[in-house]
């Protein structure tokens, strides 16, 4: 897998070119001895756009050794690796918004109304399907942790911003965007509700994962991009749970755990 | 099919309040009884009014739409309990405020720690609640739907009361084209209500529109104003929607914008209320202290006196004379819209 040779690359995109080329060859006939309608004319036959889908497969694991971690258990104690806390997480809950993936060349597919919810739940890997990506070759991609400030100020919202998902304040308005909540046997119960778009507070962190032996999205078909996600990470930088408290409001130390949490994203291969 | 409404008489200001027009109906078949709701327009903003802040071209007015943001509003259902709606404490005989509590009951008699604000012209106003927290009138009910001391709902099984209610869904259908009833819709129909809740039929606005002319009093009552008060009480909606500490004394460490800004230089601010109304909605600020306009006349005379981060456009060693008190409430009581206060439109659907 991880061996993918420059000539292989490099041969594979000219087979892509090949098969462009044939497609395009192939719509001009088509639309050369398109259906004539009731008045005689030509209806030309669009051209479909080759479009596949891509999984993102999120495994939360409590370590930054990716495949080595182990993986992340809900209220189970787990000791943190750095600091020696025991924490009990019972809730790890975020959004994942607006999806790019950039192409070689700097163009970009920017997916649209692209927002989502990683609730974990009792399994640790989390899959978002994203659909009605063109086919084409990527070399990264790149994602919001959290909402972007136009949706935090765009009034009644459905699906995944739907305030119904828990995801949302209504006396301070925004949306959380990432939610851990848990104990700890030393200092209790503790809620950390990130979010915050405006000013210092600003926790909308932008994450970029770029594929190393690119991302090859073909015609209905589905690829797959691999990451672990270090949960532990939160707690980053010598964080103690008893440092932090609970917060649920735009707040510095919301701010800290959105700066941790955005280099958590550990990306692990392509398939 | 083709109902073709003339109107014979074309009353200006009864348009704009969305009262009932004087119509006539032709229509195919004879003697067709008319749908009530055929007799009242869309409440329109006048034309001193600056252009609204809400448009949201996803959430077109209908008549429809408001009549069915209306029943959302009347609803006691919406509550934990079924005994307390959005008109429990926003009252339309009070301008939509509360009379005569510094702070209301919502379910089990619990209280909240501010005073119910009028409603009225919120299409105008950028953010809500005392302290602005909230940026969007759409989404604003959520708050009092789900706190706890005011209604106690959560937003999702509001959605399934209403979403399980038939005459609901048919209506939602009806308005929005949908067959479920999500809280998006839910939120749109709400807002179309508040945001249709124009207040601009008070003298002051007919005098504006030379339907009417300030006694000598008024007119030395609008001068004071505009020296003292219209600063940040700005015409033709009587605020400038901006947060300000207006010198009041800090009780129960309420610190206002403070609270959802955390910046010190917030401390004590509070949303500038509009003064359409006033003598409607006592009791007055943001935790009623004051009962009368008088109580807060007093505190203006003295307002920079009583808070160490007082707002430097406060009046200034303000000196009223009894006849210029008389004068200055003269005025105020031309910003009173009893028309707003008796429109069907508005009224309670249950009665
Ligand atoms: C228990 C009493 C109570 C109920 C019930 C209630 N409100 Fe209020 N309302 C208040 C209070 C108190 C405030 C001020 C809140 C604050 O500033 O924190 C307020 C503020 C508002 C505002 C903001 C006004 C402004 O100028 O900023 C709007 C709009 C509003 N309410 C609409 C509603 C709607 C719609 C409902 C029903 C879904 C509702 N209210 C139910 C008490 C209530
Ligand atoms: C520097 C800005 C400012 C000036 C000038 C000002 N006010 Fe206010 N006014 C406010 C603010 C802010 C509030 C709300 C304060 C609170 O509730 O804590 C308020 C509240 C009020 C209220 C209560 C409204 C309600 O619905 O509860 C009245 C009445 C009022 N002002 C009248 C006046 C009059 C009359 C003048 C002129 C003599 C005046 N104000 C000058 C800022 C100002």
């Amino acid at each position: 897998m991880k061996t993918t040779n420059l000539f292989k690359a490099k041969n594979h995109r000219f087979t892509r070119i090949l098969a462009t080329a044939s497609v395009a060859l192939l719509s001009i006939t088509m639309v050369a001895c398109g259906d004539d309608d009731d008045n005689g004319n030509i209806t030309p036959t669009p051209t479909p756009e080759q479009k596949g889908t891509v999984t993102l497969n999120y495994t939360h694991v409590w370590g930054n050794a990716g495949s080595a971690s182990p993986e992340l258990q809900l209220n189970t104690q787990l000791i943190h690796p750095g600091t020696k806390d025991t924490i009990t997480v019972t809730k790890f809950k975020y959004y994942v918004s607006n999806l790019r993936f950039e192409k070689d060349g700097g163009e970009e597919w920017v997916e649209p109304e692209s927002y989502r919810i990683v609730d974990v739940t009792d399994n640790a890997l989390v899959a978002l399907e994203i659909g009605n990506v063109p086919a084409g070759n990527y070399s990264s991609m790149s994602f919001i942790v959290g909402v972007d400030e136009e949706r935090n100020y765009s009034g009644a919202q459905d699906g995944a911003l739907s305030p119904t998902n828990g995801m949302f304040w209504d006396w301070n308005t925004g949306y959380i965007f990432l939610k851990v909540e848990g104990e700890s046997p030393q200092h209790g119960g503790f809620q950390y509700h990130v979010g915050g778009f405006e000013g210092a507070n600003n926790a909308i962190r932008t994450v970029s994962v770029s594929f190393s032996n690119g991302l090859t999205v073909g015609d209905n078909t589905t690829s797959n991009v691999n990451m672990y996600v270090n949960t532990a990470r939160v707690w980053h930088g010598g964080l103690k749970v008893e440092d932090l408290g609970t917060f649920m409001m735009p707040d510095p130390r919301a701010v800290n755990i959105a700066d941790n949490f955005q280099n958590a994203f550990l990306f692990d291969g392509v398939n | 099919m083709a109902v073709i409404m003339l109107n014979l008489v074309l009353h200006i200001r009864h348009i704009l309040l969305g009262l009932p027009l004087v119509t006539l109906f032709m229509s195919c078949a004879k003697d067709t009884p008319i749908p009530p709701k055929f007799l009242v327009a869309l409440p329109q903003a006048p034309a001193h009014f600056p252009p609204k802040h809400y448009d949201n071209p996803q959430n077109t007015l209908s008549l429809e739409g408001i009549e069915l943001g209306r029943k959302l509003f009347y609803d006691k259902s919406l509550s934990q309990t079924g005994e307390i709606s959005c008109a429990s404490c926003h009252k339309q005989k009070a301008a939509f405020s509360d009379p005569g509590k510094a702070f209301s009951n919502g379910i089990y008699g619990r209280k909240g720690q501010r005073h119910s604000p009028a409603l009225f012209n919120l299409a105008w106003q950028p953010r809500f609640h005392w302290d602005g927290g909230i940026n969007h009138i759409e989404i604003q009910p959520i708050a009092p739907l789900q706190d706890s001391s005011e209604m106690g709902m959560p937003l999702i099984n509001v959605v399934r009361v209403v979403g399980s209610d038939q005459k609901y869904k048919e209506a939602f259908k009806k308005v929005f084209d949908t067959d479920t009833v999500t809280d998006k819709w839910i939120l749109y129909a709400l807002a179309q209500f508040t945001t249709s809740m124009i207040s601009a039929d008070a003298k002051y606005d007919r005098v504006i529109q030379n339907k009417a002319v300030f006694t000598d009093s008024e007119k030395r009552g609008q001068q004071l104003f505009k020296l003292q008060c219209a600063g940040c009480h700005k015409p033709p909606l009587f605020s400038d929607f901006s947060f300000r500490n207006n010198g009041l004394p800090i009780k129960n460490e309420e610190y206002g914008r403070f609270i959802i800004t955390q910046d010190e230089a917030d401390k004590g601010k509070f949303k500038v209320p509009s003064l359409r109304n006033i003598q409607l909605s006592p009791p007055y600020m943001h935790d009623g202290r004051f009962e009368s306009i008088d109580e807060v006349l007093d505190h203006y005379i003295a307002a920079q006196n009583h808070h160490p981060k007082a707002d430097a456009g406060l009046p200034q060693n303000l000196k009223l004379t009894p006849n210029e008190r008389a004068d200055l409430k003269n005025f105020l009581e031309t910003l009173t819209d009893e028309s707003f206060i008796s429109n069907p439109l508005f009224s309670d659907p249950n009665k």
